[in-house]
This record gives C-alpha cells, structure tokens and sequence, in this order.
C-alpha cells in the first residue's frame, strides 16, 4: 500500500489536502479534505468511493467526468474548488 | 416573515454548535426563523466539516490551555474563537427567503457591512465568504442547507491575538512558522483597529444591522431545541466520533 498526500490551494479557491493510499497502481482510499464548501455536504462520502478502483493511468478528463457525474446525481454544489481541480491534483498525487 | 432574535450569549463550543443544528431542525419543522448572537466559553476553535483536525489543529496545546474544539457542520476554514476577542452570530431560516448559496453570502455578509458602518467602519463583502476593512478580513462566514433551511454562522474580530491563535493552529512547516504570523498579521483585522467601541457597542450595532427592516421580536430556545440542542452536544459535537471523523 503506498500513501499519497498533496496540500494546493486551488487558484482564486480554497485549500485541497488529499490522502490516497494505492495498490498496485490502484486507488484503494481517498479523503478529501480542506476549508471549501460542498452542499449537500455528505456528497464528500459518495465522492470518496466514487473514487475508489480508479488506476493511478486513468486520464485527468475521466477522473474529472467521475467527479461531475456524483454531483449531477446529488444534485450537488462545490464552492471554492472544482471537479476539473480536484481530478487534476488526484492524478498529480497518485503519480508522486 | 418575523424573526426571533436571541441576544448574546456566552456558551461552550459543543452546545454553540449542537443550538444552531436544533434550530435548523426546529425551523425546518416550521419555527420561526432566527437571528442569533453568541461568544465562546471557553475560548475555542472551530474546524470545517471538510477539515481533518490534526492537520488543522494542535489538538495537544489546545487541552492544555483549555481550549476547546469542534467540527462544525458548515464547511470553510478553522476559526479561534478568543472569549473577549469576537461576536459570533447564525442565521438560520428556511431557504426560500433566499436565492442561491452564493447570493446569499452576498445578502447575509450585507448585514454586517451595515453593522460596521453604524460604527463608522467602511467594510466590503470579498466572495466566496470574507468581510475586509481595508484590504483585510475582519468576518469570516460559512452556510450550509438542511432539510430547505439556510444556516449562515460566522465571527465578527473585536481583538484578536493572532500569536496565541497560531499557537494552537498546525502551520504547514515549522520552519516558517514566525513568516506566516506575519503575512496573518498582514491580512487580518479586528474592528478595535478602527473604532473605538466596546464590544457591547459592537453587539448594538450588529443587532441594529441584521434587523434593520424586519419584523423581530427577542426571544428564546424552545423546551423543545433545548432538549434537542442538549442531546445533539451529548451525543455528537462533544464527541470525538465527529469532531475527530477527518
């Protein structure tokens, strides 16, 4: 199991603190963490699992895609970050 | 729509953060929607829902100076709320009477601006969710929706000691501990820096501000969001299973 963390503040956002664990180039755990804004908030949960089994190879655009189709499903609001940032620093982290 | 207001009072962090989820819940069955002011005993600080506390906090410092601390339900930044040094208020009321999540920071942050200005204080809201006076944040504020009710808290600085603040907030790097209490002493104010009032006349005019135009009468808790409130402290907000879930 590898543990990945990365800590951005997102530009013109708020701050992102990622923890990733891997296996075999897979990701197994995600928190997302930091001071933005989520309603309804419990969407953080599906987003999370949503995540999870996606290879550290996946393209940024799929990830992003993952993300956004949580969010239509709940209905849900990011404030502060996007999906596009989030995908983005999750692939970035995944990789170091 | 006639507002109930409850006047300043002086609570721990778990019962601040256990009466505003009453309310919500007691205004989502149909309360009245309600304005209210509040300070922290003892000093406090306050996580996001989307923070971890041990990135965030010094978890250790704080129990050592008796310091206490809660996750709230509202997402944003950690906050140390100081006893003396800031008021604290929520609006808590059903959505309708407001448009989107963004516009209505817009509307809310309004309020305090008003405040400020009965105190000559010449502040501007700056999106996502700050109130500056010159340049610097003086209020941060942060809303949720439950259940089609808005509950907007947020702090208004008095005084702030920003030492004692980052002594028990975690710095990314030790290293540039003393560089960062600078660059917050840069970007953060307080309302003493520019108007000499008491915190009581800060109240006044906070209380002045967030009711001007509207029907509002004073009151209190229900029996009802007492006993609600009490169970929500007990059973969530001074428990570590949510202060501690990130």
């Amino acid at each position: 199991m590898l543990m990945h963390t990365i800590t951005e503040k997102v530009p013109g956002g708020k701050l992102v603190r990622l923890k990733i664990d891997t296996e075999l180039g897979v990701i197994r755990k995600m928190q997302i963490a930091g001071d933005f804004f989520l309603h309804p908030e419990e969407t953080i949960d599906d987003i999370e699992r949503a995540l999870v089994g996606i290879t550290v190879e996946q393209d940024v655009w799929v990830v992003a895609a993952i993300i956004t189709s949580v969010l239509e499903q709940k209905n849900a609001q990011f404030i502060g970050v996007t999906a596009g940032d989030l995908a983005r620093l999750i692939m970035q982290a995944v990789k170091q | 729509m006639k507002w109930r207001v409850i006047a300043l009072a002086e609570n721990t962090a778990a019962q601040n953060m256990a009466i505003d989820h009453a309310v919500s819940d007691a205004v989502a069955a149909g309360g009245m929607p309600t304005l209210r002011f509040y300070t922290w005993k003892p000093n406090a600080v306050s996580i996001g829902t989307f923070q971890s506390m041990h990135d965030e906090v010094d978890v250790e410092r704080c129990r050592q100076n008796g310091v206490d601390v809660v996750r709230r339900r509202t997402g944003g930044g950690a906050v140390y709320h100081d006893n003396k040094g800031e008021i604290t208020y929520s609006v808590i009321a059903p959505e309708g009477g407001f448009s989107g999540i963004t516009e209505s920071y817009h509307i809310i942050c309004g309020w305090i601006v008003k405040s400020l200005a009965i105190l000559g204080i010449t502040a501007e809201f700056k999106p996502i969710n700050d109130i500056c006076v010159a340049g610097k944040k003086i209020s941060g504020n942060a809303q949720t929706r439950r259940q089609g009710v808005l509950l907007q808290h947020g702090t208004i600085l008095y005084d702030v000691d920003v030492d004692t603040m980052f002594s028990l907030l975690k710095v990314p790097d030790e290293k540039i501990r003393d560089k960062m209490i600078a660059a917050v002493k840069e970007r953060v104010t307080r309302v003493l820096n520019f108007a000499d009032v008491s915190r009581d006349e800060l109240y006044q005019a906070l209380l002045k501000g967030f009711t001007d135009g509207k029907e509002w009468e004073f009151g209190t808790l229900t029996n009802d969001e007492k006993r609600r409130a009490d169970e929500l402290m007990r059973t969530m907000y001074s428990k570590d299973e949510w202060n501690f879930r990130r």
